[in-house]
Parts: structure tokens; sequence; C-alpha cells
């Protein structure tokens, strides 16, 4: 006996295979845009990471705030804390162009002896503001009368 | 002129050759993302911990700064062996930081700051074959 073929199932089953395509290329799509996504979030980690770095080994190898926001590019901002905006190649720029803001904030720790300056490094999105990183480090100068370096 | 009939399984066949290179595609972009985010986070864990040390580490310089010019005890670790004062400190994360300071004409130097980290070399070659045994 000949198969009966039903008027307009090609049609159907062909609208079938292509709302399946359809569905499974926008999960993919979407599987696409959630690895594009924590690539994005990687850079900008990898990026702040670096920035915190170079202000910490500023923040060390200077002798007072203002050396230091002149080695960074930024400007001191009350009397402790300094202000620095970078793009997203992590150059200096001003902060209406700026996808980074760095804040050194430092706070001296009595002694006897020297100065003991703790400093903390915070870098955001220059845009929303969101923390992205923040890195704590801290710097000793002798000097002091009381001391023996 | 005579139209060839378009079959629905070779437009299947067709469906499935794009989703699987599109599905091995995401699949390698996923696992690259993956393996970027935590070699990131790894080394930004890495820069807070080394960093947090230095501050310690520091923060002891101070101590032995006043214990040096008081002639009272130094603090932990620091050792003197005559006009040198020594100091190893060893953190759990594997970071170690050697000390030294000298007595010259015009008092005590730091001679040594060096903070390094422990390495093992990885020998596990997983599955390779290693050659034929000798």
């Amino acid at each position: 006996m000949a198969e009966r073929k039903l008027p307009g199932s090609f049609q159907i089953q062909l609208l079938a295979l292509l709302l399946a395509f359809l569905g499974a290329l926008a999960l993919l799509a979407q599987a696409f845009g959630q690895s594009a996504l924590l690539s994005r979030k990687a850079r900008q980690l990898n990026q702040a990471a670096g920035l915190a770095r170079n202000a910490a080994e500023v923040f060390a190898g200077s002798e007072d705030l203002s050396q230091a926001a002149l080695l960074l590019g930024g400007e001191v901002e009350q009397e402790n804390r300094v202000l620095a905006f970078f793009d997203g190649e992590g150059e200096n720029c001003p902060p209406g162009k700026a996808a980074y803001r760095l804040e050194m904030e430092q706070q001296p720790q009595a002694t006897g002896a020297g100065a003991l300056w703790n400093c903390q490094i915070r870098v955001c999105g220059a845009g929303d503001g969101q923390e992205l990183y923040e890195l704590t480090t801290a710097r000793y100068r002798p000097g002091g009368e009381g001391g023996g370096l | 002129m005579r139209h060839k009939p378009l079959r629905l399984g070779s437009v299947s066949l067709l469906f499935a050759v794009i989703l699987a290179c599109t599905a091995l595609l995401v699949l390698l972009g996923g696992m690259t993302a993956r393996a970027d985010w935590l070699m990131t986070q790894k080394y930004a864990q890495r820069l807070e911990s080394q960093y947090a040390h230095e501050a310690e580490a520091q923060a002891w310089l101070a101590r032995l700064d006043e214990a040096l010019a008081g002639g009272g005890e130094l603090p932990e670790p620091a050792r003197r062996e005559g006009g040198e004062v020594t100091a190893r400190f060893e953190w759990e994360d594997g970071c170690l930081l050697n000390v030294a300071l000298s007595q010259g004409e015009a008092g005590w130097q730091i001679t040594r700051w060096e903070m390094t980290v422990n390495w093992t070399q990885d020998t596990q070659m997983g599955q390779l074959w290693q050659g034929p045994a000798s």
C-alpha cells in the first residue's frame, strides 16, 4: 500500500526543525555571551590588579604622597588621599574618559622611632564606581630620633 | 526546468553540522574565558597576600628600629650575629622574605630585602608516553 502524505506535512516538519535549530542557536549564543562577559571581567580584574600593584610600588618608593601622585599621574585629594584616572589600556587620562579610578589612602601608625604608613589602594570602575580590586600595604621610613636604622 | 525536491534529511544534516560547529566554538570560548578568569583570580590573590606580607614586614621593621636604638630584645624572627641582623619570614602560602641589616659607620643599613615564593616544579606528565623502557 502506497504511503499517503498529508498535505503540508513537509512544511510543518521544516518549520519545526527550523524552530528547534533557532532555539539551539539561541542557547549557544547565550552561553557565548556568558563566556564573553566572564572574559571581560577577567580582563578588568587583571588591569585593576596591575594598576594597584603599580600604585603599591610607587607608594613604597615615594617619600610622600605628593611624589606618589606625581608618579601615578594623579592628584592629592585632602591630606592623605591620592586620586588617579586610567583608561581601558591602563594609561593616565582625564576623568571624563577614564575606565578606572584609583584611590590611594594612607594612614599613619604610631611608632617609637620613624614613620610607619599603612596604605589602602582601591581600583574601581570609573563609570559605575564598582570596586574591582583592593590592596593593602605599608611603608616604614626610619629616621626618627628613637630609631636605630 | 526541473526543480530538485528539497529533502528534510539534508536540511537536518546541514543544521546539525552548523550546530555542532557553533557548539564547539562556544565550548572552546567558554573554556578559554574560564581559564582566564581562574588565572586572573590567582594572580590577584597572590598580589594581595604578597603586599599584606610586605605590610607585616614593614611593621616588624619599625619594631626592629626601636629595638636596635634602645638595645632591647629584637622582635621575632630577627637573629643578631655580630654586626649583622638577619630574619627569615615564612608564610603559609609559600611566601618567603629574607632580610639582612648590617651595622656600618652610618648606623644600621638594610642590605637585603628579598621576597620569594616557594615553587615546586610539576613533574607530572599526565598520560604521556614516556618512551620505550630501556
